[in-house]
């Protein structure tokens, strides 16, 4: 186990720790996890949606979802406009490999 | 790339949806953490973000190092088979056993020939063999079968249907293999270049280094966007290799092409926090985001 819920964060240990070091005892033992700042509203009206869904309130969620995904609301439209007519991003579907947990 | 605590978001999201933060269950802790962690999933596939892709050069195997011993195909799971030599480009196999100190080729490029043949040179695969040639076995689909009225050197390649032996007093099965010419015994006779595992394929992303399984201490591969020949950011445009759901490269001409890929889609697992348990250390290059 390499990572840790701690109050109201996520971390990840970067060495090996001893019972008790806790992100606050040992803190060069640990690095929290940040998130993009630019998806702050996606990521939060998201997992919004998310806990609706697991509500059961799944046409809410829906709705929260689409809210969610503006794209002027995530830089997308910003990236599109950059890549549009970028031949790099023209290309074939991905391999997915494998995931990796945090 | 500027960053926010995950805190901040699970606050945005129980505001959202009205719950007290000071007055949660267990239950809902869980469920928050779990939805966030979808959340960033979808994010994280939901486009190519270039701040979050890696962009490499990969080779198929390790390169050949003069104080390795390397064994050839003869030994069926045999290691240390195939080696990457950086001055060809190029890829070879062992065709001899216990070789060692005697490099792929001299300087001039031409394969070593101390004694006995040593290596023999892997062809990239044929871009024309695709898709329909799903078990070749490095290439032996490229070689025209073997022509009775026709003059082969060392080194040469045929393909051949018929018993076969690879030492002066054996047989061995009849197979449709890929032979080549060699020496053994100091007398000129064909061998067989296959391993025996129709699942060694030596271009798949399984053998790429840097590789999935030294994930410790080289980045891991996400979803790959493409497979270049040259750095695929740069003006030039790059000549793009096609790839299948294997992670197997065709039509390759170069030696160690330009992945670009996703870093992999991280998990959050939540775990709170337990003050009897030993945590594990994350290899540096597994943190996506620095704080």
């Amino acid at each position: 186990m390499n990572q840790a819920y701690y109050n109201g964060n996520f971390y990840q240990a970067v060495s090996v720790t001893a019972p008790g070091e806790s992100p606050d005892v040992a803190p060069a033992k640990w690095r929290k996890i940040q998130l993009p700042k630019n998806w702050r509203f996606a990521l939060s009206q998201l997992t919004y949606a998310n806990l609706l869904k697991l509500d059961g309130q799944n046409d809410k969620a829906m709705e929260e979802r689409q809210i969610a995904l503006q794209t002027e609301r995530v830089g997308l439209d910003d990236l599109v406009r950059k890549q549009a007519n970028d031949e790099r991003w023209l290309e074939r579907p991905s391999v997915r490999t494998g995931q990796q947990a945090w | 790339m500027q960053t926010v605590d995950a805190s901040v978001i699970l606050d945005d999201a129980y505001q959202l949806i009205g719950w007290d933060q000071t007055q949660l269950e267990t239950r809902q802790e869980q469920q928050a953490r779990m939805a966030m962690s979808m959340a960033l999933q979808e994010m994280w596939e939901r486009w190519w973000w270039e701040e979050l892709m890696i962009c490499q050069r990969v080779q198929f195997w390790n390169s050949y190092r003069a104080d390795t011993i390397y064994n050839g195909y003869f030994t069926s799971g045999s290691t240390n088979t195939f080696v990457y030599w950086p001055q060809t480009d190029g890829y070879y196999q062992a065709v001899q056993m216990a070789n060692f100190g005697i490099a792929p080729t001299d300087a001039s490029g031409n394969l070593a020939t101390a004694n006995w043949f040593q290596w023999r040179a892997c062809p990239y695969p044929n871009a024309s063999a695709f898709p329909t040639n799903q078990n070749t076995l490095f290439g032996q689909v490229d070689y025209p079968s073997w022509n009775a009225t026709q003059s082969y050197g060392l080194g040469d390649i045929a393909n051949w249907f018929a018993p076969f032996f690879d030492d002066p007093t054996q047989f061995q099965q009849a197979n449709f293999v890929s032979i080549i010419a060699a020496n053994l015994g100091n007398q000129p006779v064909w061998v067989d270049i296959i391993v025996g595992d129709p699942a060694i394929q030596w271009f798949q992303i399984a053998n790429w280094q840097p590789n999935v399984t030294t994930a410790a201490v080289n980045p891991v591969y996400g979803d790959i966007r493409s497979v270049s020949s040259t750095d695929p950011r740069a003006s030039t445009p790059a000549l793009r290799f096609h790839f299948d759901a294997n992670g197997n490269v065709y039509g390759l001409n170069v030696g160690k092409p330009w992945v670009w890929s996703r870093r992999v889609t991280p998990v959050l697992t939540g775990d709170a926090y337990d003050p009897t348990v030993n945590y594990t250390a994350t290899a540096a290059s597994d943190l996506v985001f620095d704080s």
